[in-house]
């Protein structure tokens, strides 16, 4: 069981670095790149919606090293934001159902947008060159993206191949 | 461990993770560096989407190699034409003096002092005078013990430097000199008509009206009356024990002006130069006869061997508004922060982070990525003239056309005030220990009024399509602890 879980694990961190990875290869050199909808963290949250609380800070450190390998935001704002969506997201989810379609792309939404904000923060206060000018809400257009993403993906992300270990909680 | 203490638990991990995040603590920050080890592995699971654009990137790294040579040329001459337009314009304030050439590697926010590289086998000594064409700079301040052929400048702007001066009236003009006369300290290689003495040293508040500007104290005068005139150094009477001040005599300090700032009256000096940014070759004054062998152009630190070849692992970044990519060699290859990177003759971007084996790296078009540029625009001969335009901060990229856009604060501007804004190509100035000046940023339209303006710079080839860079190493022996 617990190598089953282990594989299960290292598949969602392949998966999540393959679609960060698309995410921003897409996104390169375009002017659509901020409409560009944050693939990873729809899986991310996708799967939050059907995980055991106590497998959140799991989920958030294999999220982090996944985009860490593809991304160059610092480890530690990385890890910080996974660990705070996905504890909104399980906030969240006691509050309203996330396996449905509309609470799902609301939720995710929303917290793409706190994430992307949460990381143009870290880097504004880490180059004072920027005179703390960095706009932080500046995801929105990627927050409606991947909303919609979410509403139509989102359950196929939670189904990819090698996840169904981590799909344990209970309705 | 029940449900409340282990949700405690989280929000404790999260906002300690949320702080760190904020003001960044370096053995956090290296501890979660092994979290970027597999991360490593991890970043060959994207080699299916390298290969889908291999074609494309294969060509433009072409286009850049073919075009290196003759930008490499261009920028020779650029850099020349830098170093010759740093010399004093003023045959009296070259008369008895030795001029050693040196290049500002590390400039001062704070205007206190900068780094100064100069050919190890010149004989600067602390105490000498530091010049920029015919305006005073400041003094060496000691040699670096680390390094040979570097040293620290204190700068006429830091607060506790003072040098002595005296006023010209409006109508003098140093041209009229006879230059063959002049020996410096022997008397003030000044001829216009002197109304007064000064002390000069640390900055003035701005007026009003002019609150950009950049202003130099003027201390205890010798008269009351003095209101205006050209301000030059003038050290001889203080410099009976001392034997370097004197070779500064007559060098520009700058135009003296007297204001009220607050109904405070304010006696000051608009300086000549950006000491913040537009500093980039100067010259150091020693007594003739001394050996003053010139830095090569972009050897030594910037030779060939110190550079290496790096992949980047990825096109593009999942954070969008960021133009950043991972580069595939880290400190163990001698790679350090702030190194720069580049392909051919152009800068690509530079080091933001190195790792122990990969790095993060900014492109050009990452904001908050600061450079120092130096201008070529055409010169009123028609041929290249050299402009220092100092630090430039990218705000980003506008993608729809690929502009890059940088932000450029000019305390004093290097033009004439009246007529068209000036096109101009942009390379990299002197300013930066790792980055070698004139690898070529791109072409753009210059204003001539000081204050703080964006550029939009348009790139020669989009430099983030490319996948392999060179990257700039650090010799083991010049690694600082």
């Amino acid at each position: 069981m617990i190598a089953l879980r282990a594989t299960a694990w290292l598949l969602f961190t392949v998966w999540a670095v393959w679609l960060f990875a698309l995410q921003g290869w897409l996104g390169a050199d375009t002017s659509l790149a901020r409409w560009m909808p944050d693939l990873g963290l729809v899986l991310v949250l996708s799967l939050v919606a059907q995980l055991e609380a106590r497998d959140a800070p799991l989920l958030a450190l294999c999220a982090a090293l996944a985009r860490i390998s593809v991304s160059a935001e610092p480890g530690v704002a990385l890890v910080a934001g996974f660990f705070g969506i996905i504890g909104l997201a399980l906030l969240a989810r006691s509050v309203v159902e996330l396996t449905g379609p509309l609470s799902r792309a609301i939720v995710c939404g929303f917290l793409v947008v706190v994430f992307d904000g949460w990381l143009i923060l870290v880097h504004g206060v880490r180059t004072p060159e920027l005179n703390g000018t960095a706009p932080i809400l500046v995801a929105w257009p990627a927050g409606i993206t991947s909303a919609v993403f979410a509403l139509v993906a989102g359950p196929v992300f939670a189904r990819l191949p090698g996840l169904t270990p981590l799909r344990r909680r209970r309705w | 461990m029940d449900v409340s203490r282990s949700r405690t638990l989280y929000l404790i991990i999260c906002l300690a993770l949320a702080a760190l995040s904020l003001r960044p603590e370096e053995r956090v920050e290296s501890a979660f560096e092994w979290l970027s080890v597999p991360s490593r592995v991890l970043g060959h699971l994207v080699l299916p989407l390298r290969w889908m654009s291999a074609r494309s990137v294969r060509a433009a790294e072409l286009r850049v190699v073919e075009q290196a040579p003759s930008e490499r040329e261009a920028s020779l001459a650029l850099l020349a034409a830098e170093r010759a337009f740093a010399l004093p314009t003023d045959a009296a304030l070259r008369a008895g003096r030795g001029l050693i050439q040196a290049q500002v590697v590390e400039p001062d926010p704070a205007l206190e002092t900068v780094v100064i590289r100069f050919s190890p086998e010149a004989a600067v000594e602390p105490g000498m005078p530091v010049a920029c064409r015919d305006t005073y700079v400041g003094r060496v301040l000691r040699l670096d013990p680390v390094v040979r052929g570097e040293a620290t400048v204190a700068l006429v702007t830091g607060g506790s430097f003072r040098v002595g001066a005296r006023v010209e009236a409006a109508s003098a003009s140093s041209e009229s000199v006879d230059a063959s006369s002049q020996k410096p300290g022997a008397k003030a290689p000044t001829t216009g008509a002197s109304s007064g003495d000064l002390v000069v040293g640390g900055l003035a508040p701005a007026p009003e009206d002019d609150s950009t500007g950049l202003f130099l104290a003027a201390h205890i005068p010798s008269a009351r009356s003095i209101e205006s005139g050209s301000v030059r150094v003038y050290e001889s009477d203080s410099a009976l024990v001392e034997p370097y001040p004197r070779l500064a005599d007559g060098y520009r300090l700058g135009e003296l002006a007297r204001y009220r700032v607050n109904a405070v009256p304010v006696l000051a000096l608009r300086a000549d130069i950006d000491y913040a940014s537009g500093l980039s070759q100067v010259v150091v004054l020693c007594p003739a006869g001394r050996p003053t062998p010139a830095p090569e152009l972009l050897q030594g630190r910037f030779d060939e061997e110190n550079w290496i070849d790096g992949e980047l692992v990825l096109d593009g970044d999942p954070s969008f508004w960021r133009e950043s990519r991972k580069l595939t060699k880290g400190r163990a290859h001698g790679v350090t922060d702030r190194s720069a990177i580049a392909l051919g003759a152009r800068l690509v971007g530079l080091v933001t982070h190195a790792g122990r084996w990969t790095s993060d790296i900014a492109l050009l078009g990452d904001p908050g990525l600061a450079i120092s540029v130096l201008a070529q625009v055409q010169g009123e001969s028609g041929g290249v003239r050299p402009v220092a335009l100092g630090r430039m901060v990218s705000v980003g990229r506008d993608r729809s056309d690929g502009t890059l856009l940088l932000r450029w604060d000019a305390a004093v501007s290097p033009f004439d005030a009246s007529g068209e804004p000036v096109d101009a190509v942009l390379f990299t100035g002197a300013g930066e220990r790792d980055v070698p000046p004139g690898l070529v940023i791109g072409s753009a339209r210059l204003p001539r009024q000081r204050g703080s303006v964006i550029l939009r710079v348009r790139t020669p080839d989009p430099v983030s399509a490319l996948r392999r860079v060179r990257v700039l190493c650090t010799p083991a022996a010049e690694l600082r602890p």
